[in-house]
């Protein structure tokens, strides 16, 4: 996929998502909080896809330096494979809250405080590296 | 991620800095939400939002900056600085607005949402431009 096309893709979820929690929030709609959560679930999946396909043609291919022409490491690849999981975590057990199960919030925000950590740590790198992305 | 950092920067025209803002000040308030809805803190909800509208204003502090520092080339600055200032209002008055419901519950969702819908269209068109 070109960045552009994942650009408006991202966009295009992120406000289907708005404008379906608003919708059920203002009680518009009485549908199950999973069903609210479809365009997420949407990015999820292509998001899981895109780095599985990236994981195998990293194993296919021969690339110099162990890094792909996206710049990135297979360990990389493994580590947004990880932060998929917990994001998706996070989505089903905020759904389970909000459809009422007694979890505490602690427990639910703990996904997102793990991506949230590893994005913070990565951006870091990034920032105080001041090299390529990978 | 979907996206790299490098691509996300075009995207949204934010700076990594600035990302790293929004993500540090994201973590700070989710754990402040968990503390005040499990009953642990008893602040009240505009205490709760500090961190994003201190983020807020750390961003809009650094892109007046980059402006100043970017004034030989006043076509490119003024452009910048408008794109960051447009985007860091529309949060800012998203979280404002968050913050009056959640503190008064006189606003419904959709109302609150406004902003984001903006936001998330221009997000829409900007996305033409990435490359």
């Amino acid at each position: 996929m070109a960045a552009v096309q994942k650009a408006i893709f991202s966009s295009g979820i992120l406000l289907v998502t708005a404008i379906l929690f608003a919708l059920r929030v203002d009680k518009s709609v009485d549908w199950n909080w999973f069903l609210i959560f479809i365009p997420l679930w949407l990015f999820d999946a292509v998001m899981i896809t895109y780095i599985i396909v990236n994981i195998i043609i990293h194993f296919r291919t021969s690339f110099c330096g162990n890094v792909d022409r996206n710049d990135m490491t297979k360990n990389r690849k493994y580590g947004l494979l990880v932060f998929c999981v917990f994001k998706i975590a996070f989505q089903v057990l905020l759904c389970l809250r909000l459809e009422g199960f007694q979890i505490s919030l602690y427990y639910v925000l703990i996904p997102l405080w793990a991506v949230l950590v590893a994005g913070l740590v990565d951006n870091f790198f990034v920032l105080k590296a001041s090299s390529p992305y990978r | 991620m979907l996206l790299r950092l490098k691509e996300i920067v075009q995207w949204t025209r934010m700076s990594a800095f600035e990302l790293f803002l929004h993500l540090l000040s994201i973590l700070v308030f989710s754990i402040l939400v968990a503390a005040k809805v499990e009953g642990d803190l008893s602040a009240s909800w505009p205490t709760v939002f500090a961190p994003l509208f201190i983020c807020d204003g750390l961003n809009a502090y650094l892109s007046l900056i980059v402006f100043v520092r970017q004034y030989r080339d006043l076509k490119k600055a003024s452009i910048r600085l408008a794109c960051s200032l447009v985007v860091i209002a529309l949060f800012f008055t998203f979280k404002i607005l968050l913050c009056q419901k959640l503190a008064k519950g006189n606003l419904t969702c959709s109302e609150v949402f406004v902003p984001l819908f903006f936001l998330c269209n221009i997000l829409l068109f900007r996305s033409c431009r990435v490359h």
